[in-house]
Order: structure tokens, then sequence, then C-alpha cells
């Protein structure tokens, strides 16, 4: 059943673009984080089946974890059927595990102190390069980002600190490509959404929302929402992908958003259309 | 309209004059203005590549999209690939604006890592790395020397466009002033021959963007296009909306005369291509004649001819001329017959037709009812309360 969010996505053959951002948009009634086990499942497993054929080109996944430990990451993965620790261990995952590794506030202290989130830029740069020099030939790196609304958090509330930091991850070659960034941020977290606010900018200029400013630079924008009729026992919400660029599928770009719904069982995920059957 | 704005851009700037600047203005609701300035971008390109345009090349400070987008566009086109050194110049705000990367080198000081670096540098040779774009100066002057380097080959006046120039971008780590100051250094240096950039409307107070629009000589505000509520229901229509949209192209003169103008543009996967607006009242119309029918299967307007016919058509319960002579009843007791006979309605066959009692003779003894219309100008399926004029 997860072809029909595959071909909705158009996440066939890999074809990811090079520096594209793909955001998801969950809100508190319904999360999104079961889509970055499915991205992380597709990026990882796919390819690998079709590597011969395809003659290389694997992709490599750089988990950066700020809300979820690996060992969540890893019970869920292993019931769909993917071992985390292999991938691990052969160099495709990087797991930048920023709950258990660090105690809060240790990346601010190591990097300068004007710009908070450099200091992690610094690892994921350092991370992506050592993964570059151990493998040669056709490789792309996607940065999986679990939610880069915590990073506003750990940049201390600097909301251009994250726009920067997510704008590094896009620039950031790997190989000859640059880096894919995969991000889930919440949109109701927001206060300010949707208002340009009347605060006197002088040196700083006026914040809009931080997903406002994302969606602006997003090339698929993939939504997370609660039903609209209410709660169901069968349906556990809706997801909603708009293309704005080719960087998913290489056929039409601009098409009509596509919405489905979704069921989340203990080893998978069901996706219908709307009134449809799983 | 926007065959216009291309032209500004190619014709460039006249003597003693500052450089003409179209600002491209989106919102989330369309995000058409990358795709725009796409189309902008290739005919410049195009025309700066056949000669017509007053610029000899092109300047792009790419800071949203990445370098290579640009340079992709132009290998498409298969001309420019010849010479791309020579039109086109990159400005790379996009790889590393911050000196974040240049900050990890210098601490590692790899010399791997420095020769990849340089590789890639050299494998763009049309391209400058910006490393801090907190310092306009020096943006400034990275701008300006990227187009000496064109200058050089051409004796002629460059095209600065600044693509992306997401001000959006900048103005995330400069103030307004800065970046307005910024803007109109490059206008009024000599060698600039026409500017362009694009900012995101909603991400901004309206007094940034209004700030901006003062240094621009045009304004291209893109906005959806205009729903009126009858076309909202077509799904098809909904399919094709994040493709449309209109255009509101304020052009100020060198005499200070402002026009605005309209047009419709359609974002299509070869480009973007634009139309003169639908007039109001000819959507109107049409959006009239759709909403007030209901969807049916059938159709429940009447054609012309189907409303005469149907003038003509005679009610079972107005009798048919007989054959016998037809008399008006005028309320008087017949002077021959002196009873009641029959009343015979005759329809004249005009569209709205006479009511005319008849009396005739009827074999008796056989019981009927007739029936006697009275008045021409209720409809015989009029709803009209029957007795409306009973006077009690």
């Amino acid at each position: 059943m997860s072809e029909m969010m595959e071909e909705i996505l158009g996440l066939d053959a890999r074809k990811l673009l090079p520096g594209s951002l793909i955001l998801i948009e969950d809100s508190v009634a319904a999360k999104g984080a079961f889509l970055l086990n499915y991205f992380l499942k597709k990026l990882l497993a796919a390819p690998h089946a079709s590597e011969e054929e395809a003659g290389g080109g694997t992709t490599r996944v750089l988990f950066l974890a700020l809300s979820e430990p690996f060992s969540h990451y890893n019970r869920i993965s292993r019931k769909q059927g993917c071992n985390l620790i292999s991938y691990r261990n052969s160099g495709r995952l990087i797991f930048l595990d920023m709950v258990s590794d660090n105690p809060p506030g240790s990346v601010w202290t190591k990097g300068l102190k004007q710009s908070a989130l450099f200091g992690l830029y610094e690892r994921v740069n350092e991370c992506v390069k050592r993964q570059e020099m151990q493998k040669s030939g056709e490789e792309r790196t996607v940065i999986i980002i679990d939610d880069a609304s915590l990073l506003e958090v750990l940049a201390g509330g600097v909301q251009n600190e994250v726009l920067s930091f997510l704008h590094y991850c896009r620039a950031l070659y790997s190989g000859s490509h640059r880096c894919g960034v995969v991000a889930l941020v919440h949109a109701d977290t927001d206060s300010n959404r949707g208002l340009s606010l009347p605060v006197d900018a002088g040196a700083q200029s006026p914040a809009a929302a931080l997903v406002q400013e994302l969606e602006h630079s997003a090339d698929v924008i993939v939504t997370v929402d609660p039903l609209s009729t209410g709660l169901a026992t069968d349906v556990h919400g809706q997801v909603s992908v708009v293309h704005w660029t080719d960087a998913l599928c290489s056929a039409e770009f601009r098409r009509a958003p596509c919405t489905l719904q979704f069921k989340l069982l203990e080893s998978s995920v069901l996706f219908s259309h709307p009134g449809g059957k799983f | 309209m926007a065959e216009a704005v291309a032209r500004l851009l190619r014709d460039g700037v006249v003597v003693g004059e500052q450089a003409p600047a179209v600002m491209l203005c989106d919102s989330l609701q369309t995000r058409a203005a990358p795709a725009l300035f796409t189309h902008f971008f290739a005919s410049l390109t195009s025309n700066i590549a056949a000669g017509r345009a007053q610029a000899k090349g092109l300047v792009v400070v790419a800071l949203r999209s990445t370098p290579e987008s640009y340079t992709s566009s132009l290998d498409t086109e298969k001309k420019s690939r010849s010479s791309p050194g020579h039109c086109l110049q990159l400005v790379d705000c996009y790889t590393d604006p911050l000196g974040w990367n240049e900050r990890i080198q210098g601490a590692e000081k790899l010399g791997e890592e420095g020769q990849q670096h340089t590789e890639l540098e050299a494998s763009s040779a049309y391209s400058t790395l910006c490393h801090d774009i907190s310092d306009l100066n020096s943006l400034l002057s990275i701008v300006l020397r990227s187009g000496q380097g064109i200058l050089l080959t051409h004796f002629l006046k460059i095209c600065l466009m600044d693509a992306l120039m997401q001000i959006s971008f900048l103005l995330r780590y400069q103030s307004v002033a800065a970046i307005t100051n910024f803007l109109s250094a490059l206008r009024s240096h000599e060698q600039v021959s026409a500017l362009m950039w694009v900012v995101h409307g909603d991400l901004h107070e309206a007094r940034v963007v209004a700030s901006l629009e003062y240094v621009a000589t045009t304004v291209i505000h893109i906005k959806p296009q205009i729903h009126l509520p009858g076309q909202m229901l077509e799904t098809q229509h909904k399919r094709e909306t994040r493709r449309y949209g209109r255009i509101y192209v304020r052009q100020k003169k060198r005499n200070g005369r402002v026009r605005e103008q309209v047009e419709e543009f359609q974002i299509e996967n070869s480009g973007v291509k634009f139309a003169p607006v639908t007039l109001m009242t000819e959507m109107h119309q049409a959006v009239s004649l759709i909403s007030s029918i209901p969807k049916v299967q059938f159709n429940l307007e009447l054609s012309d001819k189907e409303r005469e016919d149907r003038s003509k058509v005679v009610l079972p319960f107005e009798h048919q001329g007989d054959g016998k002579e037809v008399r008006i009843y005028d309320g008087r007791p017949d002077s021959v017959q002196s009873t009641f006979g029959s009343l015979n309605v005759v329809n004249g066959g005009s569209r709205h037709p006479e009511v005319v009692g008849s009396v005739a003779h009827k074999p008796s003894g056989v019981g009927e009812i007739h029936y006697l219309r009275d008045s021409d100008d209720e409809r015989p399926d009029s709803d009209e309360d029957p007795d409306d004029d009973l006077d009690i």
C-alpha cells in the first residue's frame, strides 16, 4: 500500500534532486514522525535492491536525531523489516544522536558563541566528508532532521541560525552532488504564523515564522493533519503532498496537491485515497 | 506586459539615468517568482547571446537556488553552451554565505580538503564564491569585479541581474537600509545596465517591501488567480489553480508617471506563458451561466424554438374548435341559444392565446364540464393565488 504514497511523492528510483528540501509539517493532533521512518526505510532499503543493476548510485543517510534516541528509531525500523544497526555498521547510515550522546547545551558551548549551530554543522560536515572518503562512486547523501523545530531551541530561539543551518546542509557537497534534506517541523508551534509582525526592525529584521520561511524554499511540502471530520478508528489522519519543484518526480511538477489517508499499524503504515479501503 | 519588462531589461540604461530595476514580489500562495525569474533570465540570456541587448554579460548572484541551476538552464540552450563564461558570471553566495565552510577548512587545514575545494572552484571558472554576505561592500566589489571580467572581453555595459538575489534571504542578515543602499549603489554604477531581484512579500513587513519598491523602477506583484465563487467548484480549475496567477506590473516612468497593468500567467513545464486578462464581464457571464443552473443530466433551459413551441400547445382542457362556429361569449345570454351550450376556447395560435368562450350546440343529455378562462395575462401554470381578487 505504500506504493501509493511512493507514487504521489514521486520517490521512484532515488530521484531526489541534489540540494532539495522536503519539508514534513505536522501538528500536535497528528504526529508526522512516522514519515521520517518511512523516508528512512525507503532511502536505505529501496536502492539497495537495485544497486547492482543500476550500477552504483547509493544513497546514504545522515540522521540527525534531536527528539528521539537511536534505540527508538531502531525498534520501529526493525518491526518494519529494516535493520538500522547493520546499515549503520556498513556506513550507509550515520546516526547523530543528539539526545543521548550530548547532554543538552553541549553543542552550543562547543561551537563559537555567535553561531550556536555552527558546532553542529561542523559535526555534520565532518561526517559527510568522512563518509565520502570511505567510498567513491556516484552517491548521494540525504540528511534527515528530526526535528527542525528543536534546532530552534538549540540555537536559543534564533531563527536565522536554524535557517542558515538548513541552508548549509542543503549546500553541502557530498561527492559531486549536494545533499538533500528531509526535515520535520511543527506547523503549529509558531505563534506568529501567517502574520507579518509589526516589530520595529532596526538591526534585526522582523522574524517571519520559521515554517513560513521554510515553506518558501522547500521543494516538496508534506503536511500531516488529523482528519478534518474528527477522530476515526480506522483512519489516523491524512497526508497531503504538494510539489513545488520537480525535486522528487521528473513528471509534471506543479500538479495538484494530493491527499492520502493513513493508518498506522504496529509494523507498517497503510495509505489509501480518501474514502478508499486500506 | 511581460514582454515590456523583458524589453526593459534588454534595452538597459539611458545615458545619465540610473539603471532600470525590476523587482519580483511573490507570496506563499503562488510561489511563482522563481519561475518568472527564470523566464526573464532565459529571455535576457538569449538576447545577450544574440547581441540584441545593451548588456554584454550577465552577473547572477545566486543566493537561494543553487548556482548549478543557472548554468544547467543555460546548458539546455545549446547556443550559449559554446561560451558560457563570456556571457554569464555567477557570484555563488549559496555554498557558503556565512563563511562556515571557510572556517572549518581553516581550522582543519587539510590538504586534501583544500585541493578538493579548489577543484570545485576551478570546475566553475565563471563563478566566484562569496564567503560573507553580511559584508555588503565586499559583495558589491565581488559583483562588480566579476562584471569586469566580462567587460575586459567586451567593451560595453554589463547587465547585472541579481538573481534570486533573494533579498528575502539577505534581509535575514542585513538591515533594510543596508540593502537599499547596496541596490542603489548597483543601480547607479556606470557598468550596470539593468537589475532584477526577488522578494517574498509575505515574509517581511509591508514597509520593508515598500522601501525596496522605491528603489525599483518596475515592480511585479505576483498574486494568485482571482476565484469567483462559481469557479471554485470546478475540480478541473482547482487542479490547475497552482499553475495560474496574475501579475500586477507597476512601472514608473522617468517623468513620474506610474502605470499599473495586469496580466495573467501560466506556468508550464516548458516555461511561463503570459496572456491578457480575461475580462471580468466575460468571466462573470460565463460564471453566472454556469452557477445558476444546477448540475443535472437533463437540460433545464429552453431554447427559443422550444419556448415558441410551448406557447403553441393547446392545453387539454381548452376545447378545440370542432368544426362548429366559434362565437365569443360575452357574458350575456345568447340571442340564438337561450341557454348555455358548450363553451369552446379556441387557441388562436399566437404566443399569448386569446381566450375565447364559445357557445355551441351539443347533443343534450350528456354531462360535460366546461372551462372558461377569463383572463389573458395569467399563464395557465402561474402560481399566483387564484383567490387573489376574491372580494368577500
